[in-house]
């Protein structure tokens, strides 16, 4: 170049080139669908429940997102509803100004991600400047870069590839009593890349998965009873059976890892038996039956019955032309899972998505731990009622900690993956881990299934702090004293400045004399958590600031925490002649 | 911060891509970028962005780009669902 700015960031890479534009985030998607789990209910069909979705067929969500934005190019990212949550962008639709995003993801119906644009900076219309700052123009006189609208920040970047087969375990057999059975598609297929930046729960990514694909079962065969006069006769019967799942590329991007998972997951199912008798004779006529039962599968499959499908299960959710195209199966196929593309990684932070959206930094999810036990009850059940037809009747959730009901009074909802309690503590569904079904008959509305998921389950105390450090956006906890294998609770002390103990959990530090110093005379400790008043040293008076640690009245071992300067370090409020600094604290 | 720009506030000093060139896939046609005419960069990235529904019935596939040391291709096959390019550099 002979002219214009060009800077670098510390790899030695161009950041910012007066030539080419910056990567702009220019807004979030919206859902405009509800998910769906489309499965085939057409001729032939068996039921497929909600259960088998999810075990025999391994099928996320559908789900369609709209932005509306006059651009000419437009990269989604998108952020996980939970940790390890697995992803696809199905289809990226463009109509004018409309961006539709079609999308598959694995949770319940309630989990699903969310989605961001990021456009070229010289494709936005309109870009509002900052009063002082800078703006880069190129040679064209448009706008690459102002600091109004930070460039798309690059945390990790990877070639990634899907893996060839979708599942090569075995997957069982179904037969001639096939009218309820399920033969297991579940993939057991997938391929890890390791990047340099591990996932948060604040990192958003893009990627399309270019592969696709399908797994089929098909069986089929014939049998003969006794008929007639005496049953000297014989009766003819063919059967057949037919199921599928269709699948769709998906990545995974575990918390506290730099993994990224390429996988599989389903978008579409369906499960067919027919079963076709001759009349009372001596034979001659079974492959004519066979071929009635044939047909079936043979007469185009692939548009007739997914036409068919939709109209049932997605009456005005995803008949619109821009609706993900299905296909049904007939064979084990794959296709576009040799292609490489690339996987971007970025923060939401970064662009202010977190405060205008809710993206929740208070726990660091990569530090929990997950528990799951029976007896003491220690795991999060939702307890779902279906009828055989497939139709769910009602869900209760359920949370144990310790063997207690933690949510016991409370409606906790079916989607959702956290629950915070009366005393603030906050409870994370995690990893699904047993599943109990059982069958129940009822003389007003016949057999009916309740299908109890239990789930692993995290706690995270009341007030308890995210880790951090000084040189983090997050508290700085490098003052801290208390042990890294102890929670740091910090609840603010709002409710200790309004003249009560509820709402506090701290470490207080008090001092008579000048508020300037971190310290005067008659320096004492006392300690609130989690409401209560534990600690007060009323033998010495005058423990001090170097005092980091003490056995309260309950017996147990308080450490002080870091300094919350946010509150006033030292305060003065009281106006009773003391000076206040306040810390977190944990407890042994 | 120790380097990069400093603007009011806002240090602009982390890594980023910028966008090099954009445009439509087109079918049968191979687009390419040289690397020889962006001399500033080093490291030059293809994103794929869908803009139609693509049909697994008519096992359509998503363009790919074929990379060496002169220049990007982006392939387009016959069967590829409709699709933009941007090339994004650092």
């Amino acid at each position: 170049m002979s002219y214009g700015i060009k800077t670098f960031d510390d790899d030695g890479y161009v950041n910012l080139h007066s030539d080419y534009s910056s990567l702009v985030y220019v807004g979030e998607f919206t859902k405009i669908t509800n998910p769906v789990r489309p499965v085939y209910e057409g001729e032939f069909s068996i039921a497929i429940l909600d259960y088998n979705k999810v075990n025999n067929y391994d099928q996320g969500w559908l789900v369609q997102y709209e932005f509306e934005f006059d651009t000419d190019n437009l990269i989604p990212f998108y952020r996980p509803n939970f940790d390890g949550q697995e992803i696809g962008i199905v289809d990226v639709v463009n109509e004018g100004n409309t961006w539709i995003i079609n999308a598959l993801f694995k949770g319940d119906a309630g989990n699903f991600p969310r989605f961001f644009a990021f456009a070229p900076l010289t494709d936005i219309p309109t870009v509002t400047l900052s009063d002082n700052g800078l703006a880069v123009y190129d040679e064209d006189s448009q706008l690459v870069f102002t600091d109004s609208q930070p460039p798309l920040r690059i945390d990790d970047v990877l070639t990634v590839q899907h893996p060839t087969n979708i599942r090569t375990a075995s997957r069982g057999t179904c037969g001639r009593d096939g009218t309820n059975c399920h033969v297991n598609f579940t993939s057991d297929q997938t391929t890890t890349h390791t990047g340099t930046v591990n996932n948060t729960n604040s990192k958003i990514y893009h990627v399309v998965p270019s592969a696709y694909g399908g797994l089929a079962f098909d069986n089929d065969g014939t049998f003969e009873r006794s008929c007639g006069l005496f049953g000297w006769g014989d009766r003819k019967y063919a059967w057949a059976y037919r199921s599928w799942s269709s699948f769709r590329g998906t990545m995974v991007h575990p918390y506290g890892t730099a993994e990224h998972t390429t996988g599989w997951l389903g978008d579409f199912s369906g499960a067919l038996y027919q079963q076709k008798s001759g009349s009372c004779g001596y034979g001659g006529f079974l492959g004519a039956l066979i071929g009635i039962a044939a047909v079936v599968f043979t007469g185009g499959i692939g548009l007739a019955l997914v036409g068919g499908a939709l109209t049932g299960f997605v009456v005005g959710e995803l008949t619109s032309p821009t609706a993900p195209g299905l296909k049904a199966y007939e064979n084990d196929e794959v296709f576009d899972q040799n292609s490489s593309y690339e996987l971007l990684v970025t923060d939401a932070t970064y662009y202010d998505i977190d405060a205008a959206n809710g993206i929740d930094n208070s726990i660091n999810y990569a530090d929990l731990t997950y528990y799951y036990n029976t007896n003491p009850k220690t795991y999060w059940k939702n307890s779902s009622v279906e009828f055989v037809s497939g139709t769910n009747i009602a869900t209760t959730i359920e949370i144990y900690w310790n063997g207690a009901l933690v949510n016991d009074g409370t409606t906790v909802g079916e989607f959702s993956t956290s629950f915070t309690a009366g005393n603030g503590d906050t409870y994370i569904r995690g990893a699904l881990e047993d599943t109990d079904v059982t069958t129940t008959y009822n003389s007003l509305i016949g057999n009916f299934l309740t299908f109890a998921d239990k789930y692993k389950i995290a706690r995270v105390a009341y007030g308890q702090e995210p880790s951090g450090g000084a040189s983090d956006d997050d508290d700085d906890d490098s003052d801290s004293n208390v042990p890294s294998d102890i929670p740091e609770l910090y609840a603010g002390v709002d409710g200790y400045k309004a003249g009560s103990f509820s709402n506090t959990t701290a470490w207080i530090t008090y001092w008579s004399g000048s508020a300037s110093s971190t310290s005067g005379t008659n320096t004492n400790n006392f300690i609130i958590y989690n409401g209560q008043f534990v600690f007060f040293d009323f033998n010495n008076a005058t423990t001090g600031t170097s005092t980091t640690s003490v056995t309260a009245n309950d017996g147990r071992t308080y450490y002080r925490g870091a300094s919350h300067p946010e509150d006033g370090n030292p305060y003065t409020g009281f106006n009773n002649g003391y000076s206040y600094t306040f810390f977190g604290v944990g407890r042994e | 911060m120790a380097y990069g720009l400093a603007i009011d506030g806002f240090s602009f000093n982390y890594g980023t891509y910028s966008v090099v060139a954009t445009g439509t896939v087109t079918t049968g046609i191979q687009t390419f970028v040289s690397k020889s005419a962006h001399p500033d960069l080093s490291d030059l990235k293809v994103v794929f962005i869908p803009i139609g529904v693509r049909s697994p019935g008519d096992e359509e596939v998503r363009p790919v780009v074929i990379e060496n040391s002169y220049a990007l291709y982006a392939d387009s096959p016959n069967n590829m669902s409709p699709h933009k390019y941007l090339v994004l550099g650092r």
